[in-house]
This record gives structure tokens, sequence and C-alpha cells, in this order.
């Protein structure tokens, strides 16, 4: 095994994991509320791939990010906006409703076998040979993920929405008070979530076209996990929490011996649980944040 | 400039406020004051829709707010400098002052209204860049009032705006009241600090339990056994 190709293989599953997670973490930031349903959106995306795979390649890829952007919009004007005010735990159990909603949407119509969204698998080919072997989608993910996340950085910190959706993740009634319109700063968040998602399907989907029920539900979960572990009220920790997790995860399924690929998830859990047993309160957390008193 | 009439407001079963009526002409400074839980905050969230009309009325330039968007009405020429300055301490100073300007009506007058509070509360030119929480409690109270003046509202409400703060400095902010005054921006000052409070407005209602038990004038500011049998209850 070398070493820097599994580096590099890391750092790129990595990324798609780090732009699910910033998907969940804004909007968990701006509304308190942890997306269960944002897999669902994934998956959305997979089967528009699949669906568009006779297209243009950019055409397919256009109707994928709109399908999932108006997907996240609608998620929340419809079934999110009316619970802004209840406990978390009901917003919670409403995502579960939406997320299991869709599932049984994709089961219907498209069926448990799955269909093929064969769009890019062009970019399986090795770019680099020899004693490295860069396949072009691992370098298509590390510019993709790398561009959006700039972007998003851009867009909080040098725009006015941006600096609105700030202050409403950190005191949402005072910045209210200020006249943001919490409408506007939760749809954009739930935009951007969109076009997050719609990334990760096209990526995904090249290494693995056959799009499933479940699709975007096991990479949610994993990087869920993933942002609970880096530290959810942080954009960046949850970010790097998200990164650290993909990266885990290619790491750990290079090492496994090809007949126990079965323990991947169990292998990644085990550290899940050592990390928080180390670092409870997040292991990007700045030191002394942790261990809020709950009981 | 502000008409309440018969306000109630409850936190589930237990009232906050019950009835009060209280008027605010164009220009003038009103202070209300009170006890702790007389409901003087719930009162000013009620003006802002952050808290839940059960009844009455409250007008602002002679329309009805109630039910209306908390970010409408702050964006319609009313603002509030919170209890507790809420600040974001994570932005910037220069940030949390570009939050201000969200809530104003028209574009035209950034430039001079960014002017008039930094001449105001040089503190938030000198420390721009510098997260807001690094600043000390009375710099955060002059950012929140800074910020609120940058919405550049007809209607100013302050929640306990000398809180913590040093009786020097809120002779300093008592001025700075006076002279945002001045300017023809109507004020609604709640405060604990009665004395001062009943000196500097044109009329200062004293708020107990829920309502309004009297209205004092700068008169009655040096009547110091009037103020506590107003202030704690006692039968005036
Ligand atoms: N969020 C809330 N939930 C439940 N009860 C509340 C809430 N906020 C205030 N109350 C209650 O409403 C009453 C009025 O509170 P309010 O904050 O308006 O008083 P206040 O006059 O501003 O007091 P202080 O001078 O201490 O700020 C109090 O009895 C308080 O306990
Ligand atoms: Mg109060």
């Amino acid at each position: 095994m070398n070493v820097l190709q599994t580096l590099i293989d890391g750092v790129a599953l990595g990324a798609v994991y780090a732009l699910v997670a910033v998907g969940l973490a804004l909007i968990f930031g701006v509304m308190r509320l942890i997306n269960f349903a944002h897999g669902e959106l994934i998956t959305a995306g997979g089967y528009t791939l699949a669906l568009a795979s006779a297209w243009p390649k950019a055409a397919a890829i256009a109707l994928t990010v709109v399908v999932c952007v108006v997907l996240a919009w609608a998620m929340e004007r419809i079934a999110f906006r009316r619970l802004r005010n209840v406990a978390p735990a009901t917003t919670l159990v409403a995502t579960f409703a939406v997320a299991f909603t869709l599932q049984a949407v994709w089961l219907i119509a498209f069926g448990p076998q799955g269909e093929s969204a064969d769009v890019l698998s062009g970019l399986n080919q090795t770019a680099v040979s020899g004693e490295l072997s860069i396949r072009w989608i691992t370098i298509v993910m590390l510019i993709t993920g790398g561009l959006l996340l700039a972007g998003t950085i851009l867009l909080l910190n040098r725009t006015t929405i941006g600096l609105q959706m700030r202050a409403a993740a950190t005191d949402f009634r005072a910045a209210r008070l200020l006249g943001v319109r919490a409408d506007t700063v939760i749809s954009v968040a739930f935009v951007i979530a969109g076009v997050m998602a719609a990334a990760v399907a096209v990526l995904l989907t090249v290494q693995r076209p056959l799009v499933t029920p479940t699709f975007g539900l096991q990479v949610t979960i994993l990087a869920l996990v993933g942002v609970v572990v880096g530290g959810m009220d942080r954009l960046w920790t949850a970010t790097l929490g998200g990164f650290a997790i993909g990266f885990a995860t290619s790491v750990l399924g290079e090492a496994l011996p090809s007949d126990q690929r079965v323990f991947l998830p169990s292998a990644v859990f085990l550290l899940v649980i050592v990390v928080l047993l180390l670092r409870p309160g997040g292991l990007f957390a700045p030191r002394g944040a942790g261990g809020v008193e709950r009981v | 400039m502000l008409e309440i009439r018969d306000l109630e407001v409850r936190y589930g079963a237990v009232p906050a406020v019950r009835g009060l009526t209280i008027e605010v002409n164009e220009g003038e400074i009103v202070g209300l004051i009170g006890p702790n839980g007389a409901g003087k905050s719930t009162t000013l969230l009620a003006v802002m829709g952050a808290a839940r009309v059960r009844r009455g009325e409250i007008r602002v330039r002679g329309s009805s707010i109630v039910g209306a968007r908390t970010e409408d009405i702050a964006r319609s020429g009313v603002s509030l400098v919170p209890e507790g300055r809420h600040i974001f301490p994570h932005l910037t100073v220069d940030e949390n002052l570009r939050l201000g300007l969200v809530g104003r009506r028209d574009r035209d007058g950034v430039r001079a209204g960014l002017d008039w509070v930094h001449g105001l509360f040089p503190v938030v030119g000198e420390f721009r860049h510098r997260p807001a929480g690094a600043l000390s409690g009375g710099q955060q109270q002059q950012l929140a009032i800074a910020r609120s003046l940058l919405a550049d509202p007809e209607l100013l409400l302050l929640d306990e705006p000398s809180l913590g703060l040093a009786p020097s400095i809120v002779g300093d902010l008592w001025d700075t009241l006076g002279e945002i005054g001045q300017r023809g921006v109507t004020i609604l000052l709640v405060e604990q600090r009665a004395q001062i409070t009943i000196e500097l407005a044109a009329r200062t209602y004293v708020m107990h339990n829920g309502e309004i038990r009297t209205s004092l004038t700068p008169a009655d500011a040096g009547d110091t056994d009037r103020i506590a049998a107003a202030y704690f209850g006692a039968k005036a």
C-alpha cells in the first residue's frame, strides 16, 4: 500500500463528505435543525442524473442542481417552516418523517434494484499512472470540494446575506430585531444545502453509479456522525468533522483486506467512539469548550 | 408616535403585562421604570412583535402593528436596544454596525449616519476590527445603541441601557440620549435607575406587576419619598 496514494484518496473522499457536512451545519447553524432529510436531496440528485443520463453531460448536471435546490427549498417551505418555534426533538422527528416519506417515494417510483446514473464514468480513468495512480475523479473531487467550500466561505464572509446568516446563527432573535428576515436566511441556507447535495450526488455516482432509495441516507448518516464528532456548533469544526469521517472511511477501507470490507462501518464507528471518549466536546472544538452540563 | 392601549401579554398562563396603556409623542423621551419582573421588557418585546399580544392595541404613527413580524417592524423605523445588549460577540464591531443598516428604510443617509454614530461613540470606530465580544460591557452598550441608530429609527426603544455601567459613564450615556432626542428621535427608555430617568424624560411611567401604577414628571425628581412609594408599590 502506497501511503501517499492512500492519503490522496482519503483527502478526496473527505472533501465530498465535507460538502455534506456544510449542508447539515449551515441549516443547524441558522435554525438548530438536524436535517436528517438532507440525504434525500442527494438521492434525488442521483435519480435525476440517472433519468438524464442520455442528455448532454452539462445539461444533466445543471438539471441535478436545479432539482436539488428546488427540493431543498420546498422541504423547508412545506415541512419545516411551520415548526420553527417548536422543540428541537419535534423538528428532528419531522425530518425523519420527511426522509422516510421521500424514501417511500423513491421505492415506489424507481423500485428497490436501483437505477444507473452513468453520466461521468469517464472520470474513472487514470490521470496519473506509475508509482501513484490517480484517477480523474479524485482530482475533480478535490477541485469541486475546494471551490464549493471556498465559495461558501466567501458568501458568508463577504456578502450582506452571509453576514445576516452569521448573525442569525449566533442569536436569531437579536438578528430579527435588527430587521434580518428569518425566511430569507433560512431559505438561503437550504438553497446552499441543495447545491452541496447536487455536487455530492454528481461526484459519488461516478464511482458508485447505482442509485438506490438509500443512496443519500448512508452518506448522510456518516457525515452527520462526522459533524457531531467535529463539533456541530461551528461551521468549520462541523466541516472538518465531515472531512475527517470521509478521510477515515477511505483510509480504513484501503487498509482493511478486501474480504473484511464488510466491517468498514464498524471500524469507522469504533474510531468515532474512541474520539468521543477522548474529546467529548468535539474533535476540533477549542480546548475547554466541551462538556456542557446538561443534567 | 407610539400608542399602547390596554395591552395584555402572557407567558403561558402567567400574565406579564395586564391592561397597560401608555403614549409616547413624537420627539419625546418617555421613561418606563419599575422593579424586576414588572413587565417592562415584555412591553418592549410586544412592540417589536417578539412577544405575543393577547389583547389590546399597539399603534406606531397611527397604524396598528399587532401581529406584524419582528423583522418588518424593525424595518419600519422602530428599533430596540435589547436588554443585555445582544451584540454578536464573534462578529467584529464593524460587522455588528453593518447589521444595524439592515433595518434602514432608505440607503441615502448611510454615510451621514455612520459619521453621526462614530461621533457619538468614538469607541466603535477605534475598535472596528475587534470581535465585539472583546469590548467591555460599557463599550458593548455603546455598540448596541450605535447599531440601532444606524437603522435610522423614528422610535428608539432602550431596555436598561445603564445596566452594569459605572455612574460616571451613565452620565455620559444620558447626555448622549439627550443628543439623540435632540435629533428628533422619539425615545422610550426602560430603566431601573428611577431618579435620573425621571429627570431626563418628559414623563416617566411607573410599572408594577404588569400594570402602570402612576406617572411622574421631572418636577417629581426631587421627591424621593414619592418615587420610592411609586416604585416599591406602596399606595402613593
Ligand atoms: N420568556 C419568558 N417565559 C416565561 N415568563 C417570562 C419570560 N420572560 C419574562 N417572564 C415573566 O414575565 C414577567 C415580566 O418579565 P419582564 O422581563 O418583562 O420584566 P422586567 O420588568 O423587564 O424585569 P427586569 O427589570 O428584571 O428586566 C416576569 O414575571 C417574568 O418572570
Ligand atoms: Mg427587563
